[in-house]
């Protein structure tokens, strides 16, 4: 029992929630030393967990307790899939363009990016199940207003979160790049990657909120016949 | 021999002749009592600000704490003069509830913003500067309750009154919101970008509170929740 609070002591003084937000100076040299030291990439992928976790349980409070459960399954797993699914893409992109950084460096930036997200989402959980609790329910006929603004607020938290996390991966980068148009040109194209799969995934893994008056289901009912890009193009076309 | 081996077990070993305990920083002994607190608050923060980062901050987050929720219960009184009746009782400890379970619920995001922003504060720290905020807006609505006492004795229209209690709310919330944001740019040695997104999600999860706590300006109708819906909603039926 002694080991293993000594080892959560060890893992959040070295990646908890302060330092990776403040991602100083002693962060990134632990990052250039590229050392299996400290658990990086466990503690961060369980940050994700936590706080996209709260979050997806959090927005689906307003829609039913199965919307509850199934947000905090799918939100960590669609940061997760996006994490894990471009790596090895991303870790060819950091060769190709010049940046020379490992796979192991390579993994914990994108997951150090992703964390950030995810902490300032789930710090924001409170919040948001708060108006879900307060809002007018699926049942009451102003529901379909409702559901309109607590989609546009997720869609807003969420993007304006992962603005921040890339934010945080270019200073990263800039950090471990050897110069800082290696950077901007390698968080470019990590931004395009993880942005290509996390369209993808968050259509696969929607809704994360499903409008009134329809049975909540797991995955997006088109999600195996179709894609994120075609479903907006039909769209246009309709227009 | 060793000297002290003739030193029972369990008995304090004496002080030698000229070894005094040490004195608690000059800052912390200051704001040991209610009125240094208010004092501090509003003439010295630095010198709260200095107690708060130091090593008796719990027992001073619970003073202020104590204050804030104390100052909204007195302000309350006189927002439940207006209905009258139970109103009386029922808004002040719905006021001081609302205000405590709004410092919570975005407790955790002003950390994470202000870590985000480059603050070195611990999350106690900043509960300890949220309390301090609250303390002075609480301190500062207290301060204006006669005012709202005075047209309490002669309007009738609820909208009014809900209008006025907004304002003074409003002026009393940016002084405490500004004075957060000096204290954490002097305790950091920078501004904290992050700090007006907070203040935002802050006032909007204040001013729902408000329709969740109603019927604040008309007569008590039982200790239930009201139905949900949104603020706006509320103020404008």
């Amino acid at each position: 029992m002694q080991t293993f609070r000594t080892h959560v002591a060890h893992l959040w003084s070295a990646a908890g929630p302060g330092v990776l937000c403040r991602m100083d100076a002693a962060l990134s040299a632990q990052l250039r030393a590229d050392d299996d030291g400290a658990p990086l990439s466990l503690a961060w992928s369980l940050l994700i967990v936590a706080g996209m976790a709260c979050f997806g349980a959090a927005v689906g409070a307003w829609r039913s307790p199965q919307q509850v459960l199934y947000g905090a399954v799918k939100m960590p797993l669609m940061l997760h899939a996006v994490a894990w699914l471009s790596i090895v893409a991303n870790v060819m992109l950091n060769w190709l363009l010049g940046g020379g950084l490992s796979l192991r460096q390579v993994r914990r930036c994108i997951l150090g990016a992703l964390a950030v997200q995810a902490l300032l989402l789930g710090s924001l959980s409170p919040v948001f199940l708060f108006f879900a609790c307060q809002l007018p329910g699926p049942e009451s006929w102003q529901a379909p207003s409702v559901y309109r603004y607590l989609l546009a607020a997720l869609v807003a938290s969420v993007g304006a979160s992962g603005v921040v996390g890339y934010a945080r991966l270019f200073r990263l980068l800039a950090a471990l790049a050897p110069d800082r148009a290696t950077a901007g040109r390698l968080w470019l194209a990590w931004v395009l990657t993880t942005g290509l799969v996390g369209t993808q995934c968050s259509w696969m893994l929607s809704p994360f909120v499903q409008q009134p008056g329809v049975p909540v289901p797991f995955w997006n009912t088109a999600a195996f016949s179709g894609n994120f890009f075609e479903h907006v193009w039909r769209h246009v076309l309709n227009s | 021999m060793n000297d002290t081996a003739h030193v029972p077990p369990n008995v304090a070993a004496p002080c030698p002749p000229h070894a005094t305990p040490t004195p608690p920083e000059p800052d912390e002994r200051r704001v040991v009592g209610w009125g240094a607190i208010a004092d501090a608050l509003l003439k010295d923060p630095d010198m709260l600000l200095s107690a708060l980062t130091g090593r008796s901050a719990s027992g001073l987050i619970g003073r202020l704490a104590a204050l804030a929720l104390s100052g909204t219960a007195a302000y309350g009184f006189v927002v439940g003069l207006f209905p009258g009746g139970l109103q009386v009782v029922a808004v002040p400890l719905k006021l001081a509830g609302g205000l405590l379970a709004s410092a919570l619920i975005c407790w955790p995001s002003l950390y994470i913003l202000l870590c985000l922003s480059g603050a070195r504060q611990t999350a106690l720290q900043v509960l300890g500067l949220l309390a301090a905020a609250l303390a002075l807006l609480t301190l500062l609505l207290a301060g204006f309750a006669p005012v709202a006492w005075i047209f309490t004795l002669s309007t009738r229209s609820p909208s009014f009154m809900g209008a006025l209690h907004l304002l003074l709310w409003a002026v009393s919330c940016a002084f405490a919101l500004r004075r957060l944001g000096l204290g954490l740019e002097a305790l950091n040695g920078r501004p904290m970008r992050a700090l007006p997104v907070w203040g935002a999600v802050f006032v909007l999860v204040c001013l729902q509170m408000t329709a969740t706590l109603r019927p604040l300006l008309s007569p008590f109708s039982g200790w239930e929740f009201a139905p949900r819906a949104f603020f706006l909603e509320t103020w404008f039926r």
